[in-house]
């Protein structure tokens, strides 16, 4: 901006300025009238016209970094569940069990503690991946190339197969004690 | 009359928010696989913390009875497999929406309605199956 002027526009601007104390237009102008709206004045319609279209875009950009920090945010809480359950229900069985006076089989300690550690595997992939797509989101975002909305394979679907497999897993796993717990 | 296909022009814009609807997609899978953790994780809890309990204590006398606890536990993992299933099956569909061209706003999906009556009904059936329970075991607890 500064390179734009002359001394016969730093001239004119202050010149102008005194011109709009002239009308009233302010006591501040009165001391020191080379404003900064005189001061942009030659460039001022060309950068207003360009500001006007990439200030949209850095608005859009900065609601697209909040949201993929909200979408984090998300997977932080979906990962510290599943590590926290897995990590719980291990511990609760194995807790209870550590009371037992009667010498039994611990097949059910066994599933806890299957499902345990295949539930913080989870987490923990679920979070490492999160964080490894937030990281690229935020390099497309900061990026001088034209930014493209990219298909790619979400981390949601692989962590959702993974549960639904353990999950299917512990069902089998339960009503197979049930029935030779029945047969027994 | 002009037959080519439209020209699709770029628009920085268009392109940054159809990331931010990919982005709520996927905070919505995450709350949908939340929800699917609580009901599987609440099963097995249920099932095997009460397993646990019996075996350490078993002159325990306790108003619901091994088959009930698994019966609830069992119902609420098939109900949290459903619901992930369900998910599986809609977040691509959502995905491809968002990539295609030219987005129309989808039909509301009645999933949100369909689990919740699930989940209520689920809730009724084991409330019935506790207060059978109680009531066949002669109010063991409390008034016992």
């Amino acid at each position: 901006m500064c390179s734009e002027l002359t001394i016969d526009h730093w001239l004119k601007s202050y010149a102008a300025g005194f011109s709009k104390n002239a009308r009233g237009l302010g006591f501040i102008n009165l001391i020191y009238p080379l404003t900064l709206d005189n001061l942009m004045e030659p460039s001022n319609q060309r950068s207003q016209a360009r500001n006007a279209i990439d200030v949209g875009i850095e608005l859009a950009k900065e609601r697209n970094r909040l949201a993929a920090e909200r979408t984090l945010m998300a997977w932080i809480r979906t990962s510290l569940a599943m590590i926290g359950f897995g990590f719980g229900i291990d511990s609760v069985v194995s807790a209870i069990l550590s009371f037992q006076t009667v010498s039994d089989d611990v097949n059910s300690a066994r599933l806890s503690r299957f499902l345990g550690l295949a539930f913080i595997a989870l987490g923990v992939y679920a979070l490492l991946a999160a964080i490894v797509d937030h990281t690229r989101e935020l390099r497309r975002i900061r990026g001088n190339a034209q930014y493209t909305y990219k298909p790619r394979l979400s981390v949601g679907i692989t962590v959702s197969i993974g549960l639904l497999i353990i999950g299917v897993l512990a069902f089998a796993s339960i009503f197979i004690q049930a029935i030779l717990r029945s047969l027994a | 009359m002009n037959n080519a296909p439209p020209v699709r022009i770029y628009n920085a814009t268009n392109e940054l928010a159809k990331e931010r609807n990919r982005a709520a997609a996927e905070r919505t899978l995450t709350a949908w696989i939340q929800s699917g953790l609580t009901l599987i994780g609440f099963g097995v809890a249920f099932d095997q913390i009460f397993g646990a309990v019996r075996r350490t204590l078993p002159t325990l006398d306790s108003s619901l009875n091994r088959d009930v606890t698994t019966a609830i536990g069992l119902g609420a993992i098939a109900l949290g497999l459903a619901l992930l299933a369900l998910t599986v099956i809609e977040y691509p569909i959502k995905l491809r929406a968002i990539e295609q061209g030219n987005y129309l706003t989808q039909p509301l999906y009645p999933s949100i309605a369909l689990i919740t009556t699930a989940v209520l009904l689920f809730g009724c059936i084991a409330l019935i199956a506790v207060l059978l329970n109680i009531s066949t075991s002669g109010l063991s607890i409390g008034f016992g």
